[in-house]
């Protein structure tokens, strides 16, 4: 089974980096595939086809460490905007309109609290790196992966 | 009455930004402005490391145009170095960059501009996006993904997979390319081109659909800014730096680019974190000038390749020598594409693109340097001091989206007052004003430095000050 996970975020914007530290630490893993990306970007969508799984981790601004399903159905709703930003929803919807194909998808949020520019996570976000690999681990062990 | 509009787009990478759009007694637009709400001090995170490490550090700033920060970094680096890089390291840098140059505007049109340009500013919002583009024009949409994707092969072949290739360095590049690697970019060149070229057919069919935004998007005189090459042509990697105004005549020639200050001076105004920079003979605001794609084609006598001079033959018999309306940043990004591609398929067509001898090196030899490029969306300025042992002492960065904030304002206020009559501001004006700014498409991470999870927002507010109306964006 192919799996993907995609780091999203910048290692240079403190906590933003959260997501690029969780793939990081997944790159020696069987059958995993890490991919990391400031932002998720449209031609994402063929390596997202490509993948049996997908695991998103990106950074987020305060809240819990939380897992979730991600669907294709709902990424219509990010277009026209000002800025180069797709949501994992739409990369799972360009995945299935041009590839025909979309994976199971999870989203892995790791809440931060500092973004400001430098390389150091905070010590919050260092605590919660190993469980969010952890529960990356936890859906690579779970059969759960389908193609539409 | 007052009344007032804001407009506030923003999304976690790139900064925080608003529209607010100041309406008279009569409901007409007094005045609109495009803020940048947030800003943080990535020039003083750069202090007190290695000079070497810039390149890698910069191309951190964005992860749509890291290329451009390698290469102005380097380049900077090379000056503090003191040396020429060799010949086959020029050429694979100019490979690179164009390479970005294809893939960030590719990125522009088929993924942000073409669901307003194909679909409509006024088609209903939940399909007026890269999906709705996808229903109706799936081959385009696909093209745009593979157009991407070779811009990314040459990336990633030259740099490796990594996000931020750090192969780019001071004295030129960390090793050259292999003769297989020739082949397999050479191999994928001809659909490219020819996707490209498709690309801007298809648009030039398109162009009367929008003859009204064509007339009201930033259509204003300005100056204009970029590199161009000893004869005048078009140029993104190196040269000297060329200002023409309004009606072509030029202001000022053959501008050595790493001597910035002595031309160009950096206002500033309490609404906005960006700067704004000037040509400093003329003053702010009148010497505000424009760059990126439609400034460069204004600035060029020539693009210096077949395919892209014909091309911009018919753009200039159809807009003007020097053309004033930021909806045609579009074409220029168009054409643009072409002439990368064909400059692209010149560099692999040399085989002395393999050659051996790609870096050289030496120590510290200045205290001070500047590099010039120009990213997909202007002219870029990385200026380092360093000390003795070359740790940066100081930074700035002269960014091209800071470059064009004037006119953005500029533009948002011209289609503003187009648009808005008094009645409530309606999605597709609202889209409108949004894609007067998306013609420039700016890059707010690197303009304003900033990070956070935030929405964009455009308020409209009444001559009291009281806010009339919000209109809200999540962009994620």
């Amino acid at each position: 089974m192919r799996t993907l996970v995609i780091g999203i975020g910048n290692p240079l914007a403190g906590d933003d980096g959260a997501g690029p530290a969780v793939a990081e630490r997944l790159e020696d893993t069987p059958g995993v595939i890490v991919r990391m990306s400031h932002q998720l970007i449209p031609e994402l969508a063929e390596d997202v086809a490509a993948a049996d799984r997908v695991v998103f981790v990106d950074a987020a601004r305060g809240g819990r460490l939380t897992v979730s399903r991600v669907s294709g159905a709902a990424g219509a709703h990010d277009a026209s905007s000002l800025t180069h930003v797709l949501a994992a929803e739409t990369i799972l919807a360009l995945s299935h309109r041009l590839y025909g194909r979309v994976p199971t998808a999870y989203l892995v949020r790791v809440p931060g609290s500092d973004f400001r520019p430098g390389t150091n996570l905070s010590a919050s976000v260092h605590r919660l790196i190993p469980k969010a690999v952890a529960a990356v681990k936890r859906l690579l062990l779970a059969n759960t992966a389908y193609v539409r | 009455m007052t009344r007032r509009i804001v407009i506030d787009p923003v999304t976690r990478i790139e900064g925080h930004a608003k529209i607010t759009l100041h309406l008279d007694d009569a409901g007409a637009v007094r005045e609109a402005r495009f803020h940048v709400t947030e800003f943080r001090g990535f020039e003083k995170f750069c202090e007190g490391r290695l000079f070497h490490e810039m390149p890698a550090i910069t191309a951190r700033v964005c992860g749509i145009c890291p290329v451009s920060h390698l290469m102005a970094s380097a380049k900077a680096g090379d000056a503090l170095l003191a040396v020429t890089i060799p010949p086959a390291a020029e050429r694979l840098r100019r490979l690179m960059h164009l390479a970005q140059l294809v893939q960030s505007h590719a990125l522009s049109f088929f993924h942000m501009s073409s669901p307003d340009l194909l679909l409509g500013y006024d088609a209903p919002p939940e399909s007026r996006n890269i999906l709705g583009v996808i229903e109706r024009y799936p081959e385009l949409a696909r093209s745009g993904i593979r157009l991407r994707q070779y811009g990314q092969e040459i990336i990633e072949t030259l740099g490796g997979k990594r996000i931020h290739p750090a192969w780019v360095v001071p004295g030129g590049v960390s090793g050259p390319m292999s003769p297989e690697q020739r082949e397999r970019l050479l191999a994928g060149w001809p659909e490219a081109l020819q996707t490209a070229r498709a690309t801007l057919e298809m648009f030039k069919r398109l162009l009367d659909r929008h003859r009204e935004e064509a007339q009201v998007f930033g259509n204003f005189p300005s100056l204009f800014a970029g590199l161009v090459t000893p004869e005048g042509g078009l140029e993104h990697y190196d040269g000297r730096l060329r200002i023409v105004d309004a009606g072509g005549g030029v202001v000022a020639d053959a501008l050595d680019a790493t001597r910035y200050w002595e031309f160009l001076g950096e206002a500033t105004e309490p609404w906005s974190y960006l700067k704004f920079p000037y040509y400093r003979p003329l003053g702010y605001p009148v010497g505000s000038y424009r760059v990126g794609p439609l400034a460069r084609l204004n600035v060029a006598s020539h693009c210096g390749t077949p395919i892209a001079d014909a091309e911009l033959a018919e753009y200039r018999q159809r807009a003007g020598r020097v053309v004033l309306s930021s909806f045609y940043y579009h074409s220029a990004r168009l054409i643009e594409i072409v002439f990368g591609l064909e400059r692209i398929g010149q560099l692999l067509d040399n085989p002395a693109i393999v050659d051996h001898d790609v870096r050289a090196h030496a120590a510290r030899n200045r205290h001070e340097g500047v590099g010039v490029a120009e990213a997909p969306r202007g002219t870029l300025f990385h200026h380092y001091q360093v000390n003795d042992e070359g740790v940066i002492t100081r930074v700035n960065l002269l960014i091209a989206t800071g470059q064009n904030n004037l006119a953005m304002n500029r533009a948002v206020e011209q289609v503003a007052r187009h648009y808005v009559d008094g009645h409530p501001v309606t999605e597709g004006i609202l889209n409108r004003i949004e894609a007067a700014i998306r013609a420039y498409d700016p890059c707010l991470s690197c303009s304003t430095h900033a990070v956070g999870a935030m929405p964009l927002v455009v308020e409209v507010v009444d001559p009291a000050g009281c806010l009339l109306q919000t209109l809200r964006r999540d962009a994620r």
